[in-house]
């Protein structure tokens, strides 16, 4: 093991990790350039159990390309970023002539992308949990994935299932149902609320 | 787990996510945090299938189901209260397959309809970075249309623009300075030699033509331009690209009278073509990747190969090996590359290879080879001679790429001889499905 980091979780536990890959984290990276070489670094608000689920994803993503930025390996002239708009599919057809170039680079972030894929589709509570200690410890890469988990989760169900998924309150009045039932029927087909 | 526990940016990030505007809109019956939310989302996607068209093209329905393009302007409306960016894409699902000559003389999925376009494009226009529209060829086909000129004029603030399946005027074309990505595929657009584009689209920094017609001496003129893929499907009489800082360019055409490419920093060419008359190449000092297709394999390795800077090659000839000329189509890989690391050879040209290639001495810098096999019936014994010609003591991999089809054994037995023969290389063998 090369250099390590020693980091404390919430609930008391220790993590010992090399630095490639707890520096995905920009906060961890940023605490251990401060003098506490020997230090651990605590992290109060991230528990032991979603640390080693943070830690499972980083370690698979510590010496990959991002998956975030696709050919972040590559220079920058010869790929461009993917900016995940809705011109994201032109972006990524454009990148088709780059495949020759990085195609080694290319199939290594879309094997990433699977097993990306496979680890977000947890139950949402693990989801809500993964997307806070991406926030907090400012993980691109883990955010980027626990985002698609979520939409995921809310794309092609209707707004009661949606409700129930990420426990929202139906907190509209009786008049602003109404207003936004009304809004909903010339947007869109009528679909049984 | 309450949503609300989370930050509006982490929201906005999940509901631009999702995209899709009907998912999009059943969030907005969820509660008032995700509603207010929604017309913040970053990317939006309207999508409109055939058969919701057809649903709502039935007389007698427009209340229960409201045409699709209604539902976009009451959209834009509502997202015209929000201030962030936004990307938006409207697509119409695509003909399963189109007969030539038959058109379509409705309305409903013409989305490059000038008159439904300036309903509300106006309206979202400060907010627009990124626009994508799939038209419906069965309805644009048969007219031209103002898009373009009525985007340049409302929208002056766009990174991104994809246009597919249109017929588009470019008449009135006002320059979009802040544009760096365009996008036009199986477009037939009225402006023969690109001059209108390369005047009102000065900042380009990435452009793909693919399979745009109408066009006679197409010349591509931009100064900020890095990456260029260019499908040329009818017949031209020239082509120039002219691209002081491109990087990366991808031609396919077929038999144009003449190419000139003034592309001095070019570090990664693809071309395919099958012949052409005149070839004018401006010394590529930085080539280091290139891939040629084409029936005149010698001559143009040899114009694009005038640096030698070139480290990784992939040749392949345009017409199965009936048709060609295999002087033309010979390519003295010594002389012309001496230094490249890696080598694919493409079906054709692997089928016909010691024709086709000349070597003197060995390729010493030479690491890696890729082979594409297209015959079923495979015979070690061929394939073993046509690899001691490529084979030299540098070589350490080769990947072999055979098809599906090929019977059990016959693959058995070329691997085995494939290895013996060759110990020392480290071997992968790939399967293809036969397309």
């Amino acid at each position: 093991m090369g250099k390590t980091i020693k980091l404390i979780s919430g609930d008391g536990e220790m993590f010992e990790v090399e630095e490639a890959v707890a520096f995905q984290s920009n906060i961890i990276k940023s605490l251990a350039d401060e003098d506490n070489a020997d230090d651990c670094i605590p992290l109060p608000r991230v528990d032991s159990q979603i640390l080693s689920k943070v830690l499972e994803f980083c370690r698979k993503h510590a010496n990959s390309p991002s998956v975030h930025t696709k050919f972040a390996a590559i220079p920058s002239e010869l790929c461009p970023k993917h900016d995940g708009s809705a011109a994201g599919a032109s972006s990524s057809e454009s990148s088709s002539a780059h495949s020759e170039t990085c195609r080694a680079c290319y199939d290594a972030v879309m094997k990433l992308v699977q097993w990306d894929l496979e680890f977000v589709k947890v139950d949402l509570d693990l989801i809500h949990h993964l997307l806070k200690a991406a926030n907090y410890l400012d993980i691109e890469d883990l955010m980027f994935m626990a985002v698609e988990g979520a939409a995921n989760a809310i794309r092609g169900n209707n707004p009661e299932e949606i409700r129930k998924l990420f426990d929202l309150e139906n907190d509209f009045t009786p008049e602003e149902e109404k207003e936004i039932l009304k809004e909903y029927s010339w947007l869109d087909d009528p679909f049984e609320p | 787990m309450g949503l609300e526990d989370f930050p509006s940016p982490i929201l906005v990030d999940i509901l631009s996510r999702v995209g899709d505007s009907t998912d999009l809109a059943r969030c907005r019956l969820t509660c008032r945090t995700l509603r207010s939310l929604s017309y913040e989302a970053r990317s939006i996607r309207l999508f409109c299938s055939r058969e919701r068209a057809l649903r709502s093209s039935v007389p007698g329905t427009v209340d229960l189901h409201p045409a699709f393009k209604s539902v976009v302007c009451n959209l834009a409306s509502l997202l015209s209260s929000v201030h962030s960016p936004l990307s938006l894409s409207l697509a119409a699902e695509r003909p399963d397959c189109v007969p030539a000559g038959e058109i379509d003389d409705g309305d409903e999925l013409y989305f490059t309809d000038s008159p439904f376009l300036s309903r509300w494009i106006p309206l979202i226009s400060a907010r627009l970075q990124s626009l994508s529209i799939h038209d419906y060829w069965l309805q644009s086909c048969w007219r031209p249309s103002r898009a373009l000129p009525l985007i340049s004029i409302f929208c002056s603030e766009l990174l991104n623009l994809e246009i597919r399946n249109a017929w588009l005027s470019v008449k009135e074309l006002m320059p979009m300075q802040t544009l760096t990505s365009l996008n036009l595929n199986y477009i037939r657009l009225d402006d023969e030699n690109l001059e209108k584009v390369n005047e009102c689209f000065p900042s380009l920094r990435v452009l793909n033509l693919i399979d745009v017609g109408g066009l006679k001496e197409p010349k591509i003129q931009l100064l900020q331009l890095r990456t260029f893929t260019w499908t040329v499907s009818n017949f031209v009489v020239s082509l120039t690209v002219d691209a002081p800082k491109l990087v990366e360019l991808k031609l396919t055409c077929v038999e144009p009278k003449a190419v000139h490419l003034q592309t001095p920093l070019l570090l990664n060419l693809d071309i395919t073509i099958k012949k052409v008359k005149v070839i004018k190449v401006d010394k590529l000092h930085n080539l280091r990747v290139l891939r040629v297709e084409s029936s005149q394999l010698g001559n143009l390795s040899q114009v694009f190969a005038e640096s030698r800077t070139i480290k990784r090659l992939e040749m392949e000839l345009y017409e199965p090996a009936c048709v060609i000329n295999t002087e033309q189509c010979s390519v003295s890989l010594s002389d012309t590359f001496p230094d490249i690391e890696e080598l694919t050879i493409g079906e054709k040209a692997w089928f016909l290879l010691p024709q086709i290639v000349r070597i003197k001495g060995e390729l010493v810098s030479l690491k890696k080879l890729v082979v594409h096999e297209s015959t079923t019936e495979l015979d070690g014994a061929i394939i073993s001679s046509k690899l001691s010609i490529l084979v030299h003591s540098h070589v350490c991999q080769v990947v072999m790429v055979i098809p599906a089809t090929a019977p059990i054994e016959g693959r058995v037995c070329a691997i085995s001889k494939c290895i013996n023969d060759f110990p020392n290389i480290r071997w992968e063998f790939v399967t293809k499905e036969i397309k």
